[in-house]
């Protein structure tokens, strides 16, 4: 076995261990929370913007072209977006009746309230 | 004819194993058919508890000739001398070279970052600091292994085993464990693997006690959506910032990083999925079988074995309970928007750690659902214990 360490040492170790970690961490936080921010405000920016666009968009039959503002909003969400867009296309062709899609909002507080989410969550979580 | 025989098979069997079988070896090879036994039975991280079982076993069979020990003591400058290796080793020495050169732990880091999301921790950076609280494990395990004398390379190495992340323990074992130290780079992967095979039965009663009813049942504020551009940015960023301020963290922050831009990016996707199955598979047999190797019954056989595996599960139990109260006091500053259980998930077993908390939270409501909080800290852990790895190394002379 090599030498044993002295307590001064084994201090030194644990302090400047610990100190370094959270000095790291604490940094990322910074940077991630700096990089979240900006994002933030140039999403508000871009959304801000596109309601303008959407407001003055004339009411075209093609659901495309409403539906682009509204992915702006949600860069994340554009499949959805297609999704629902489709869905309402198709109904729109059953009924004989153009539909238009005015807005696609997020419901509010739909974590642990709305049935299909609880549905979902216990489906995913059930295994453990 | 039958003196001649007779002769034979006595010569036989004094140069078989069997001559050469010490009870050591008896010993350990008995203790590799337990692994196997629970990698197979029980499912206690097979896929590499499995081959470094069966390294043990074949390191212990005398006269295969397939690893040799005293090809990697360290000459008087304090390295290993390859050449010697390469001509005198076995299949097992070579394949230990990607062990002793920190290939294999780096490459299943890239794999790792290809497989992770890290977006419920951009959405909650604060996570970061529980993932940094679990690390405390690693440090005051550290004081509990110079108590019991063993040396600086050593009680890093056992250390480390808090870190809950298998391929950053085998990282700094290997770099700093040598020919002179009681504990093998083998000891410390089977107690780290096992021990994160152990997280559903470990944690929970740590979690339970150290939360109460009421803060087991916080539920936590919907997480922001994280753009495609910020989990781009994301992996460059940490990169950076890590490789700047700690080194000798870069090599598995940087591939695990590299693995998660490979992802996020969607543009090498060929890549993206050969780092996380090929690849990573490959070197999860290499690995496995390399550091089961390293197990050779005269080097494990020890009180100081025994040693390691308490200290290891202190390492554990300390990391989680210090993600806890970490999570705690962050609870009473945000008044009571955090739930401590996923404090707990700041030791990097990804992902067991937050199935924890999810699971010990919904026992107290079945409709808290804490898993997405959870993966924040889980996450972080990864990085905070890469991290605390290149801490210890640049801190520790070896």
């Amino acid at each position: 076995m090599e030498m044993q360490m002295d307590w001064s040492y084994v201090g030194a170790v644990v302090i400047s261990g610990l100190v370094i970690v959270f000095v790291a961490l604490t940094l990322l936080i910074a940077a991630v929370w700096i990089m979240g921010k900006i994002f933030t405000a140039l999403k508000s920016g871009k959304s801000g913007k596109g309601g303008k666009i959407a407001e003055a968009a004339a009411p075209a039959p093609q659901l495309k072209k409403e539906a682009a503002p509204v992915s702006q909003d949600c860069e994340d969400d554009s499949e959805i977006i297609a999704v629902i867009a489709a869905a309402v296309a198709a109904m729109s062709e059953e009924m004989g009746q153009p539909l238009r899609i005015r807005s696609i909002k997020r419901a509010g507080g739909a974590s642990v309230g709305n049935s299909w989410a609880r549905a979902a969550r216990s489906e995913n979580t059930r295994a453990f | 004819m039958f003196q001649i025989f007779l002769d034979t098979i006595s010569d036989l069997i004094a140069s078989s194993g069997l001559a050469a079988l010490q009870w050591q070896n008896v010993v350990m090879i008995l203790i590799s058919f337990v692994f196997m036994y629970l990698a197979i039975k029980h499912k206690f991280e097979p896929l590499l508890l499995l081959p470094i079982a069966f390294g043990m076993l074949l390191t212990n069979l005398p006269c295969t000739g397939m690893y040799h020990p005293e090809l990697w003591v360290l000459d008087e400058a304090g390295h290993v001398d390859f050449g010697n290796v390469i001509t005198n080793g076995g299949l097992l020495d070579y394949l230990y070279i990607g062990v002793k050169l920190q290939i294999y732990p780096a490459l299943i880091f890239l794999g790792i970052g290809c497989m992770t999301d890290f977006a419920p921790l951009i959405a909650n950076p604060k996570s970061f600091l529980l993932g940094a609280a679990a690390q405390a494990g690693i440090f005051l395990t550290f004081i509990g292994a110079a108590a019991l004398g063993f040396s600086a390379v050593e009680a890093g190495s056992i250390a480390i085993i808090g870190g809950a992340d298998g391929p950053t323990a085998i990282y700094v074992s290997s770099q700093l464990l040598n020919d002179k130290c009681n504990v093998s780079t083998g000891t410390i992967a089977l107690a780290a693997y096992t021990y994160m095979a152990l997280v559903p039965l470990i944690q929970p009663p740590i979690m339970r006690l150290l939360t109460t009813e009421k803060e087991r049942k916080i539920k936590m504020a919907q997480l922001r959506t994280v753009s495609k551009t910020e989990k781009i940015i994301f992996p460059i960023a940490v990169t950076v910032i890590i490789a700047l301020l700690v080194p000798s963290a870069a090599p598995l922050v940087g591939m695990l990083m590299l693995g998660n831009l490979f992802k996020e990016s969607g543009v090498v996707d060929r890549l993206c999925k050969t780092a996380q199955n090929e690849l990573m598979n490959i070197i999860t047999i290499f690995l496995g079988i390399s550091v089961g190797a390293t197990t050779v019954a005269q080097n494990v056989i020890s009180l100081d074995f025994l040693k390691v595996i308490v200290l290891g599960v202190i390492a554990f139990s300390v990391g989680t309970a210090s993600g806890i109260l970490f999570g705690k006091l962050m609870c009473l500053v945000t008044g009571g928007k955090v739930n401590p259980l996923i404090g707990s998930a700041g030791v990097s077993a990804v992902p067991m750690a937050a199935r924890q908390s999810q699971k010990v939270g919904a026992e107290a409501d079945p409709t808290n659902f804490l898993l997405m909080h959870a993966m924040g800290p889980n996450v972080a852990g990864v990085i905070g214990s890469a991290v605390a790895a290149g801490v210890l190394l640049s801190i520790i002379p070896h």
